[in-house]
């Protein structure tokens, strides 16, 4: 079922702004990787998470379903597609995100490259990302049309930027060789598994 | 029955202004309303509060300054907070479908658009009330120094019209609501990274909305160079611009082109005005620079002459504090009378940290305790004590820029731990910071003071000794002359020697 499904589901998403907000996350990483500048890898960081930020807000556009209005009284359950989307998402984010570190590396300059902790980024990244997932969810369960990607997306950048002026003690952004990188990414990964959890509950809820 | 009704009249006259400005209103406050508005207001001043009733924000800020550092967090999260609410709202219609109806209304899209305009000065005014509470609490600071520039305030509110009007002409280019979250983490990427960006100390950084720092610390205002102004009229053509694109996008078509026309004038008027540079600036920094007695005024403290540029008269009495508890354990001064003189190095001031130290400017007169332009940041406090310690204990300052090693580094570690408050906590973060001596470093580009690990160990273990002040009294003569070594040191004050590095790992002294 879930394979005769996923063309479909695929077909129905919208995918024209996940695609946009993809390529614009590239384009943010390449512009500084092609300009001849020597960029530190504490701002490199920066980009990438940016671009992170980038992809998570077009992957909401994913779980918008116009058709809800429609599927809801159709017998059978809800949650296999809302899964295929997450899912979708999360294939597609995964590539793009070996990509967009390519991007880095390539356009890093000498011996900079090895100074980045990319196992730390991408842990901020997939956060990001379910975060948003999670609201994506959320919102759409909520919305009577099943679109809510226009207040979800919005909503993705201010989380994202409360997260950002955390005071010290508890900051989940923090610069490459700060002590208390380890901290944070405790925090980071705590942040995840309440994330999936609510992505989980709020996707499998009933509506 | 039938009744004769007279035609009503087609080309009623219309009041298209009333109910544009009927339309601004409405729109006025759903968007001072709107969560995102809210939101970014809240983010804008919570963590600052937060840092207020905690005790780690600054309590001596330079207020020419921090009206300029304000606008980096201003910009991300007002701007964008307005550009996304502007977006949200000039997209509604097509939201909920209601924009095929548009044509029966009184109201064309150009109008409409007008509207849209005018509702920015909402989050603009809001900008400016935010702003204005967090300077002016910063104004009533007893610490303050320096004056708010009006000018540099008012860049603020300029920069969240613009993004603002940005967000209402992304909306009449397209439809999507993917593209105005994503051009607001461009206008964020392009404000943190190089070269445009707000820390690199290119010309160009002068072309993003904000006026960032040239310098890492502040300087005195007359000095500051900034021309606010100038970009002040770069950013009124860049709003003017954007939102005659806006309305020439909607339809309008009377007047847009003069208003175009002239926009770009004042943009790239203020643009490019704005990179020039005066040469009688040029000329005051390096006097600031070189021979800052003529910029500054002088006052006595008990023996001790303090001189500051004008605008940081305030912190003398801090200074004296720090310079007291510093002096207390300390016998005897020796040498020429003891001064304490504020420096900035506006002149080549090394940006890439690979300046050679030794090349650096130093005291005008050899016998002038420095000081910095920054204050209350703990580091600041620690630079300051270690130049008085260093003073106190060889009878001249510091000039660098061989560290200090042997029993004297130790006593200044001490003398400078030992002061308490801010200084000990100062030091604390520099002895964290530190790897392979204690550096004692801020921002203000002047050559460093270090202390090689071993010497700022006995220092240290001398701190949690209860009779050091005693014992240091006792032996001073022999701990503060130039041959004594560390070992010597731990053996008289009482504690363990610490081990000194492999050769090949020393500071060479």
């Amino acid at each position: 079922m879930l394979i005769a499904l996923a063309l479909p589901v695929l077909r129905a998403a919208r995918t024209g702004p996940f695609l946009l907000a993809c390529a614009a996350g590239w384009v943010l990483l390449a512009i500084p990787a092609a300009l001849s500048t020597v960029i530190d890898p504490d701002s490199l960081t920066v980009q990438l998470r940016l671009a992170a930020v980038c992809a998570a807000v077009g992957a909401v556009f994913l779980l918008d379903d116009p058709a809800k209005p429609t599927t809801l009284v159709v017998p059978g359950r809800a949650w296999v597609t809302t899964a295929l989307r997450v899912g979708m998402a999360f294939g597609a984010v995964a590539l793009w995100w070996a990509a967009a570190v390519g991007i880095t590396l390539a356009g890093a300059g000498e011996g900079i490259g090895e100074q980045l902790r990319l196992a730390g980024t991408t842990l901020e990244a997939a956060t990001i990302l379910v975060v948003a997932l999670a609201l994506a969810v959320l919102g759409c369960r909520r919305a009577e049309r099943g679109v809510a990607s226009a207040v979800t997306a919005p909503a993705t950048l201010v989380v994202v930027g409360a997260a950002a002026l955390l005071p010290r003690e508890t900051a989940l952004f923090v610069g490459l060789t700060d002590p208390r990188w380890a901290a944070a990414h405790d925090r980071w990964s705590v942040l995840l598994l309440v994330a999936g959890g609510t992505l989980l509950i709020g996707a499998g809820a009933r509506r | 029955m039938t009744a004769v009704l007279p035609a009503p009249s087609v080309d009623a006259p219309v009041d298209r202004r009333r109910a544009m400005l009927a339309m601004a209103r409405v729109e006025c406050v759903r968007s001072l309303r709107s969560p995102i508005t809210v939101i970014a207001a809240a983010l804008f001043l919570v963590p600052w509060v937060y840092g207020l009733v905690a005790g780690t924000a600054n309590e001596f800020p330079v207020l020419h300054e921090e009206s300029v550092e304000v606008q980096f967090l201003a910009m991300l999260v007002l701007g964008n907070g307005a550009l996304l609410a502007a977006n949200f709202a000039a997209l509604r219609p097509h939201r909920h479908r209601v924009d095929v109806l548009f044509d029966v209304l009184v109201l064309p899209p150009a109008w409409r658009t007008g509207a849209l305009l005018i509702m920015v000065l909402a989050p603009t005014g809001l900008a400016l009330v935010v702003l204005s509470v967090r300077l002016g609490a910063l104004v009533l600071l007893p610490g303050a120094a320096g004056h708010v520039q009006p000018l540099d305030l008012l860049v603020v509110p300029a920069v969240v019209a613009l993004f603002g009007v940005l967000g209402v002409l992304l909306a009449r280019l397209t439809r999507s609501p993917v593209v105005a979250p994503v051009i607001a983490l461009f206008l964020t990427a392009f404000a943190f990274v190089a070269p445009a960006g707000g820390s690199s100390d290119t010309q160009w950084r002068l072309l993003l909305p904000i006026v960032t720092p040239e310098f890492p610390m502040p300087l005195p205002a007359e000095i500051a160079g900034r021309p606010a102004a100038r970009h002040l009229a770069y950013l009124l053509g860049l709003i003017a611009v954007f939102a005659v694109l806006a309305l020439i996008r909607s339809g309008a078509r009377r007047w847009v082109w003069p208003a175009a026309a002239l926009a770009t004038v004042v943009t790239l008027g203020g643009a490019i005005t704005q990179f020039h540079v005066d040469e009688s600036l040029e000329a005051a920094r390096r006097t600031a620079t070189e021979a800052p007695a003529s910029m500054q005024s002088c006052r006595p403290v008990d023996d001790v002459r303090y001189c500051a540029f004008d605008d940081f008269t305030p912190w003398i009495d801090e200074w004296n504090t720090v310079f007291r508890d510093v002096r207390r354990p300390v016998p005897t001064v020796a040498g020429p009378p003891l001064v304490v003189r504020q420096r900035v190095l506006a002149v080549g001031y090394p940006f890439d940290e690979t300046v050679d130290t030794a090349t650096l400017p130093r005291s005008v007169s050899p016998d002038e305790i420095p000081v910095g332009t920054q204050w209350g940041d703990r580091y600041a406090e620690a630079v300051f004590a270690s130049a008085v310690a260093y003073r106190l204990i060889a009878g001249a300052p510091w000039q660098g820029p061989a560290p200090v090693c042997g029993s004297r580094g130790a006593l200044l570690v001490w003398l400078v731990g030992q002061a308490g408050g801010h200084v000990a906590e100062g030091l604390r973060l520099l002895d964290e910071a530190g790897t392979g001596g204690l550096v004692f470093r801020d921002s203000s580009g002047y050559a460093t003071l270090t202390v090689p690990d071993a010497e700022a160990a006995a220092g240290l273990a001398l701190l949690s000794a209860t009779d050091g002040e005693k014992l240091v009294k006792r032996h001073w003569a022999e701990l503060s002359a130039p041959a004594t070594d560390t070992d010597r040191f731990a053996a008289l004050v009482g504690v363990p020697a610490a081990a000194q590095p492999p050769a090949g790992e020393r500071i060479r002294c």
